[in-house]
């Protein structure tokens, strides 16, 4: 008999033929030759069964090799675990997550690598699996045996290793200590920046290119009462209303293209208030040039304008009583002035009386008095007029004002004080000098306070050397400058430090208050104010005033 | 007319000046016009005659130190000051100089020609002085002690409040007495009063 094992497959299917063949010839044969001839056929192809049930397996075994492959080096971990939580078995990524020899750790309980007080969540998780034919989930924290600490998804299902076995729990547990750690570093940034822009005085928020609020902080969305969760994705002009919508529309389309744009608004909100706002538009520019979204900023100038209108007030109120005050301290002067015309119309109007009476002096020289007669009396008016102008509480107002025309009236308002002082004047006033915006009664003060304490400082002097000049000429680079000039003793260098502080006063019936006032008047005006002074030549004090240009301001 | 007695005067605002002269024309009494007493020194050479109406306060040289250079020249032209109108203090230094009397601005044409028409009529006499004092003094005897403390203070230039003070009487008293002061000596203002004052304290 041949080694059936030894021969090929060809060499098989040979010996079949022959036998076939033989049978086929011999059927005259004995049946124990037949029989012989049938076994052998079975024989070989048993064997050929045989040979393809060996091929079969080794490729299973391949097969199952490769699986292990993949089950051990695959870079998530993988366990099973029976009903009780014991580690059936577990991938060598898994192995080395728990820090040990797999045959160490295999017919382990799970629960020695969870953390104390997540080792009753693994076995809840491990009953849901076994019971539902579902994943299920988990996160958890668990302790390799080097002492590492991991914060780990669990995703299991439940599965048997044979029909007739009980159901292990096949476990899938993903590493999600970095994922964890990034999620938490993005929550806290966000926090941060939500702490950060709830504390700022502005209105911040953000809108996407579809208009869209995409985050605003807490002081946004108070104003425009929208519940703080709410905020994300409701659309800008939902949040502002139309009418408001329709104000910044123009503005947003700008911002949205790429332009930073920055403009002043009244905003009227819900609860009946108006807001005086300043709202900045910065376009969001990603790397692609497109633009995201803009960060509107908004800062609310109420309070700010309020205060402002409030130190203005303090001004005015102030520069008004103290103009009050120096009339009081003129009210002899003022009388005198005024005592002139009217001594000139009582004296006229008797000359006219006694003319027409007694018929001498003819018509020309009546109606010559009686033309001086109402001459004097507009010189009177004239007087009341300068006074109550220069005494009258007005709010602020600006206009536009010839410096000489202004000086020149001061110096009417002073005339009588100037005569019976014995001051000689001289007035250099520059021709062509560029109009400035002031309010006028404010800077007429200032030059009326400057000439008053000129004419006081000079007299300790001789009247003869009484010298008074005022100066106009356009000062240094936009501006003009006035100046008033005495040829009084001077002020000592310490003096001069302190002449602007109020209620500083070398004065015995002064209240120190004019010079203070006029710095703060000057101030107001975006001027400056000062003095020099030596202790040959008297004292010159000056000032400043912008010239203001007309076609930045309209810009603005 | 080089000759002739004639106002002069000289007031600094013009149209105190004019008006002061178109009233002497009105009464027909030559006047000449000076707005500053160097003016007046610089043309009054001619003519000494007259009167001299002049402004208290004025820029460079006032009526007072004016007065004062004319008596050092001799010169004895009778002086009416103007005064403004309160102005006490100014009008007793006036009256103190010398003036022969003073007005107060707004002023009362009447006695202003009055007193301009006495002097010019020459008929201010020692005679008739004399006589005025002697009137004078006796109503002022009528005055009773009190009152002539009161009188002899306001005519200083005090105010009520401050004669009230030192003599250490009510306000109101001190009112009470100045108008009996006044009726007692048939003046109609304080400016009368001082003028009566004045030409009691010269004799005096």
């Amino acid at each position: 008999m041949l080694e059936l094992e030894k021969l090929s497959r060809q060499a098989l299917l040979e010996q079949v033929r022959l036998l076939k063949t033989q049978l086929a010839k011999g059927s005259d044969t004995s049946n124990t030759e037949t029989l012989m001839h049938d076994l052998r056929m079975h024989q070989i192809e048993l064997e050929m069964q045989k040979r393809g049930l060996r091929e079969a397996q080794q490729q299973l075994e391949q097969t199952r090799d490769l699986y292990a492959e993949l089950y051990d080096f695959a870079p998530v971990s993988y366990v099973t675990l029976d009903e009780k939580g014991i580690i059936e078995n577990i991938n060598l990524t898994g192995a080395a997550m728990l820090g040990k020899a797999r045959a160490q750790i295999v017919g382990q309980p799970f629960s020695k690598w969870i953390v104390k007080s997540d080792v009753s969540r693994i076995f809840s998780h491990l009953r849901t699996t076994l019971q539902l034919d579902v994943k299920v989930t988990d996160e958890l924290r668990l302790r390799s045996a080097s002492g590492q600490l991991y914060e780990v998804r669990l995703e299991s299902i439940r599965s048997r290793n044979a029909i007739n076995k009980p159901f292990v729990c096949r476990c899938i547990i993903l590493d999600v200590t970095e994922y964890n750690r990034a999620k938490n570093e993005v929550t806290r940034q966000a926090r941060q920046l939500r702490l950060a822009t709830d504390a700022l005085p502005v209105l911040i928020a953000y809108i996407d290119e579809y208009e869209q609020h995409l985050f605003a902080n807490k002081m946004y969305t108070d104003w425009f009462a929208v519940a703080f969760d709410d905020i994300t994705g409701k659309s800008l002009s939902k949040v502002w209303g139309k009418n408001n919508y329709l104000k910044i529309s123009a503005h947003l389309k700008n911002s949205l293209s790429g332009m930073q744009v920055t403009f002043d608004m009244e905003l009227p909100l819900n609860d009946n208030q108006i807001k005086s706002v300043n709202m900045t538009l910065i376009p969001d520019i990603d790397t692609d040039k497109h633009v995201c979204g803009v960060i509107a900023l908004i800062s609310d100038n109420t309070d700010r304008f309020e205060i402002e209108a409030l130190d203005r007030k303090r001004l005015l109120d102030a520069a008004h009583i103290s103009r009050l005050s120096s009339m009081g301290e003129m009210a002899s002067e003022i009388a005198h002035e005024l005592n002139q015309p009217l001594a000139a119309i009582s004296i006229y109007s008797d000359a006219c009386r006694r003319m027409i009476k007694s018929g001498k002096g003819g018509q020309d020289s009546v109606i010559q008095s009686l033309i001086d007669i109402s001459s004097q009396a507009e010189r009177a008016g004239a007087v009341i007029r300068r006074i109550r102008e220069f005494t009258s509480k007005k709010e602020l107002s600006l206009d536009m004002t010839d410096i000489n025309e202004l000086v020149q009236e001061t110096v009417q308002l002073l005339a009588v004080e100037l005569r019976s002082h014995n001051v000689q004047l001289t007035l250099s006033l520059e021709n062509g000098l560029p109009l400035i915006c002031v309010d006028k009664i404010l800077i007429e003060q200032v030059i009326f306070n400057l000439i008053h304490n000129a004419i006081e400082a000079m007299n300790s002097i001789e009247e003869s050397q009484r010298l008074l000049q005022i100066n106009t000429s356009a000062g240094g680079k936009n501006e003009i400058e006035v100046s008033i000039e005495d040829s009084g003793p001077g002020l000592p260098v310490e003096q001069i430090k302190q002449i602007f502080t109020p209620f500083h006063t070398t004065k015995a019936d002064g209240m120190g208050l004019g010079l203070a006032i006029s710095k703060s008047i000057i101030d107001a005006h975006q001027g400056r104010l000062w003095a020099v002074s030596n202790e040959t030549s008297g004292t010159i004090f000056s000032f400043t005033i912008p010239i203001e240009n007309l076609e930045e301001d309209s810009a603005t | 007319m080089q000759h002739k007695p004639m106002v002069h005067i000289v007031d600094d605002d013009d149209a105190v000046r004019e008006s002061l002269h178109m009233l002497m024309q009105s009464e027909e009494i030559p006047a000449q016009t000076y707005a500053s007493a160097e003016d007046f020194l610089d043309q009054h050479a001619q003519s000494k005659l007259g009167c001299l109406l002049l402004d208290v306060r004025m820029p460079g040289m006032s009526g007072l130190q004016l007065l004062d250079l004319l008596k050092k020249q001799d010169v004895t032209i009778p002086v009416i000051f103007i005064t403004g109108h309160g102005d006490v203090g100014m009008a007793v230094q006036a009256m103190k100089s010398g003036a022969l009397d003073f007005i107060e601005k707004p002023f009362d044409s009447e006695r202003l020609l009055e007193v301009v028409n006495k002097c010019l009529s020459d008929c201010v006499t020692l005679e008739s002085t004399n006589e005025l004092r002697h009137e004078i003094a006796a109503k002022m005897a009528l005055l009773t002690k009190r009152e002539r403390q009161v009188m002899d203070l306001l005519v200083e230039g005090k105010q009520n409040k401050v004669v009230a003070q030192e003599l250490d009487i009510s306000p109101r008293t001190v009112e009470l007495h100045r108008s009996k002061v006044m009726d007692k000596l048939c003046a109609h203002s304080l400016s009368e009063v001082v003028r009566a004052a004045m030409l009691i304290s010269e004799h005096r």
